[in-house]
């Protein structure tokens, strides 16, 4: 469980620090997806801190302990404005990229600022 | 009350998605909209209801009713009204008004959510709302702008999203009076989302730039709503527990003096304007009981002055000393000013009074110091030249600032006993006195084109590491 915990913050800062490595424009929204996705992980590594499997009665028993499903219902809803935040990037970095064909941020900055 | 409560967030909503179908109604219901917000958030704030309300489990929505949201939904029912005058007379700006009804919704049911699941999912859909509308010109420098701004936001939120779930970890519900058992991690991790959303201190850097390229109305809009968001969900949290508090207000502080200070020196108004709001944020957050009426008067004022100074036809101070600017924009532009400089009856003044009273002595000398900063930025408006206009004020325009301006006016009832002791009157008089002088004595000349490079995009981001490290530092 250490392990997976571990892993899953390394995701997250390796996706943190490539967005301000990666110059690129679509690398930087691409490793904010790995870092987005990182933070997905922690919730359902969350979910099985109380069991593993699904809660489904059998008999009117639960007879293991099983997971809990409220973190991996709510990282529904974030997975999905992660979606659209995604997308809409994309679709600017599309626009921007007829200008700026190379997509470099640090020279798109010294244009536009 | 719930099923009032709950009809009432989703209208906004349900409106903006119908009017996308019938552009027709798109002025009417917007003003609808905008009316039934004020009247219940003055119906909140005049008869301070205090409820709260879990819908579900207690893994639910929880909501929270009290005069302090009640305050920030006022100002939002404003501004949105003063930026539907403002375009009234565009009837094909159909998506606009979409917009408009979105955000005004999401910062509703942000004033009001009490559980951070809850308010994650607002705050995006605000984020992704003002992206829309910074980039609705479609240029490329607006494009640009707007995903520099999704894109902070997002990896802010993201952070936001990782402190929630070590917050669910320990406590096993999303409430915000779970941050107090949580681990140090989980309240810096939370605190650095909401300060970067909030734009307090350096990690607001983001926000000048926004407000330069956005058009003048959404800079209104920014100024007036969105950045109350934040600042509010910091607010809340600050509430919880005394600890929390003095982690933000040391954020605070700073975020005043180096607002003002950078106010100071910009050389573009618009410039100056963000950058004094990134200092009156810190205003808005050093005093959380006072935050309401604070915020109220700082959205008015804010607005109005970045709609005034969308009327002007240069930006550059040096241009308008030259060339000078309408009589009734100038009017206007000091009317705002100098309402957020606390002259007395303005809302400001109670404002002021109101949030000092909460702080330590020192804590009022270094804010009382920094009035005077406040009080020169805003005196230059009056030292430049003014001419009968010559082309017509639109319409539009005017009638938005007699709404801002005059709730300005009216928003002194917030606090009445402000004026109760003379004391504090001839204290509310020397800072603009003294800024006044400062600015004929020539300091207004101190100013630079300068655009630091740490307002790029890998800076911004960088930033939030530094800020982090500083919170854990904090909070252990």
């Amino acid at each position: 469980m250490l392990v997976l915990e571990a892993s899953v913050f390394v995701t997250v800062l390796v996706g943190f620090l490539g967005t301000i490595v990666k110059k690129n424009l679509l690398m930087k929204i691409v490793t904010m997806d790995v870092m987005s996705t990182g933070i997905v992980a922690l919730f359902v590594v969350t979910a099985t801190h109380s069991g593993l499997v699904t809660p489904i009665a059998r008999g009117g028993v639960f007879d293991a302990p099983y997971a809990d499903p409220v973190p991996q219902a709510v990282i529904l809803t974030a997975i999905v404005i992660g979606l659209s935040i995604q997308t809409l990037m994309l679709v600017a970095a599309m626009k921007l990229a007829r200008d700026n064909p190379t997509l470099e941020t640090p020279e798109i900055d010294q244009t536009y600022l | 009350m719930t099923d009032l409560a709950i009809a009432w967030i989703l209208l906004p909503f349900g409106a903006g998605l119908a009017l996308y179908l019938l552009p027709p109604l798109a002025r009417g219901l917007t003003l609808a909209i905008a009316l039934v917000s004020l009247c219940v958030g003055l119906g909140i704030t005049i008869n301070q209801v205090n409820t709260a309300f879990v819908l579900l489990d207690s893994f639910g929505i929880s909501l929270s009713i009290d005069p302090l949201s009640g305050y920030f939904i006022v100002t939002n029912a404003l501004v949105t009204l003063a930026a539907l005058l403002h375009i009234w007379q565009e009837r094909d700006k159909a998506f606009f008004y979409v917009l408009l009804c979105l955000l005004h919704g999401s910062a509703n049911t942000v004033f009001i959510s009490a559980d951070f699941l809850s308010l994650y999912v607002n705050i995006e859909v605000l984020g992704i709302v003002v992206f829309l509308l910074i980039a609705y010109p479609r240029s490329d420098r607006c494009l640009w702008i707007g995903l520099r701004y999704l894109m902070v936001s997002n990896v802010a939120m993201l952070f936001y999203l990782m402190g929630v779930a070590l917050v669910y970890q320990t406590n096993h519900t999303f409430a915000f009076r779970a941050l107090m058992q949580a681990s140090p991690e989980a309240v810096a991790l939370i605190l650095m989302g909401l300060l970067a959303k909030g734009a307090i201190f350096i990690s607001g850097l983001w926000l000048p730039q926004t407000n330069v390229v956005a058009a003048p109305i959404v800079a209104a809009l920014l100024a007036g709503i969105v950045e109350n968001t934040g600042v509010f969900s910091l607010v809340r949290v600050s509430l919880l527990h005394s600890n929390i508090a003095d982690i933000v207000r040391l954020f605070a502080l700073a975020a005043i003096f180096f607002g003002s200070i950078f106010a100071l020196v910009a050389d573009d108004v618009r410039r100056m304007l963000s950058f004094s709001t990134l200092g009156q944020l810190g205003w808005i957050v050093i005093a959380p009981p006072a935050a309401g009426l604070y915020a109220l008067m700082h959205g008015l004022a804010k607005a109005s002055l970045f709609l005034s100074v969308g009327e002007l036809r240069h930006y550059r101070l040096s241009e308008l000393r030259q060339e000078g600017l309408p009589r009734p924009v100038a009017i206007a532009l000091i009317i705002a000013g100098y309402g957020i400089v606390g002259v007395p009856f303005l809302a400001g003044f109670p404002a002021k009074v109101l949030t000092l009273s909460y702080l330590e002595p020192w804590h009022q000398g270094l804010l009382y110091g920094a009035g005077f900063l406040t009080a020169t930025v805003y005196s230059k408006f009056l030292f430049l030249p003014r001419y009968p206009s010559k082309t017509l004020i639109p319409l539009g325009y005017r009638a938005a600032t007699m709404v801002l301006l005059g709730g300005l006016f009216l928003a002194n009832g917030g606090y009445t006993e402000a004026y109760s002791s003379g004391m504090s009157l001839l204290r509310a008089a020397l800072p603009p006195l003294v800024g006044c002088g400062l600015v004929a004595l020539g300091v207004s000349r101190w100013e630079s084109s300068w655009r630091g490079a740490w307002e790029r995009l890998e800076h911004l981001l960088g930033v939030m590491l530094l800020l982090l490290l500083g919170l854990v530092g904090l909070a252990l």
